[in-house]
């Protein structure tokens, strides 16, 4: 069974991403699957995620690695999250290690969220200064989030 | 490892060569480089392969142009990066193929996710 989100019309008021993922929470604690239904922003990022699947080991002819089916779960998860919010994503590419990198950009700075296959990552692009790195996870959607529409 | 290789001059531009079949898997919707172009992998030891680009050409440099595309970045940007570019050439005794123009950056770490970021995003691609 699912539990469908109430029925946000985009122009009548959008989730914040802190509510997403709240209802999520909720959804998964309660041992229920969540639909997310259809929101066409990143449908470009789900199709590449879904081609990246076919990717084998080698892929780049350089010894990359098959991304990790792990990887693109992740990254299709956080998609969800993120489009549930009217989050466009900018880019989704794999990586040589067998990562996933979902790539959003916002009025210069940019978001690096790296998913590999037995960790996860955010980086922090400003528009000046050094970028900052740390582990991910999708309780920190909301500040990251902040952080790239400051 | 050899001791005795030269650092290259920062006024010197670099070749990096990324698979390009199809495109979207190291290029940007932009036509800019993704990160990943320049992120190590454990087979590189550390050394990110790269080629000088005033000792030889787009054409040797890519090779295959059905299959790679080719970034370039002044050297000068590594090093803004406390990175080092080493001059590195494969010898057919060594190497098992003959490429001069070769060199290495090093300095990277294989956990770093912030450098392959600001390598990308100072490269460009090179239209030949």
């Amino acid at each position: 069974m699912m539990v469908s989100p109430p029925d946000f019309t985009p122009t009548e008021f959008r989730p914040t991403i802190t509510q997403t993922v709240h209802a999520v929470r909720t959804a998964e604690k309660s041992g229920l699957g969540f639909d997310f239904g259809p929101y066409p922003i990143n449908e470009r990022i789900f199709r590449l995620l879904a081609e990246f699947k076919s990717l084998k080991e080698n892929w780049d002819e350089d010894g990359a690695l098959a991304p990790s089916p792990s990887a693109i779960l992740q990254a299709e998860n956080l998609i969800r999250l993120l489009q549930r919010a009217g989050e466009k994503v900018f880019h989704a590419a794999p990586g040589p290690n067998g990562e996933i990198m979902v790539d959003l950009r916002k009025n210069g700075k940019s978001l690096e969220i790296l998913f590999y296959p037995t960790k996860a990552r955010v980086v922090k692009f400003p528009i000046a200064g050094l970028p900052v790195q740390q582990d991910f996870h999708n309780d920190l959607l909301p500040e990251i989030l902040k952080w790239l529409h400051e | 490892m050899s001791n005795d290789r030269l650092p290259v001059d920062s006024t010197e531009w670099l070749y990096r060569r990324s698979y390009f079949n199809p495109e979207k898997n190291y290029l940007n919707p932009d036509g800019t480089a993704t990160s990943r172009v320049f992120k190590l992998r454990e087979k590189d030891n550390g050394e990110l392969s790269v080629d000088v680009k005033s000792l030889t050409t787009p054409a040797n440099s890519i090779g295959d142009a059905s299959k790679f595309i080719l970034f370039e970045i002044l050297n000068q940007s590594v090093l803004d990066q406390d990175l080092s570019t080493l001059h590195a050439p494969c010898t057919t005794e060594t190497h098992g193929f003959e490429n001069p123009s070769h060199a290495v950056i090093v300095g990277m770490d294989i956990e770093d996710d912030v450098k392959p970021g600001l390598l990308a995003r100072k490269a460009r691609k090179v239209h030949f």
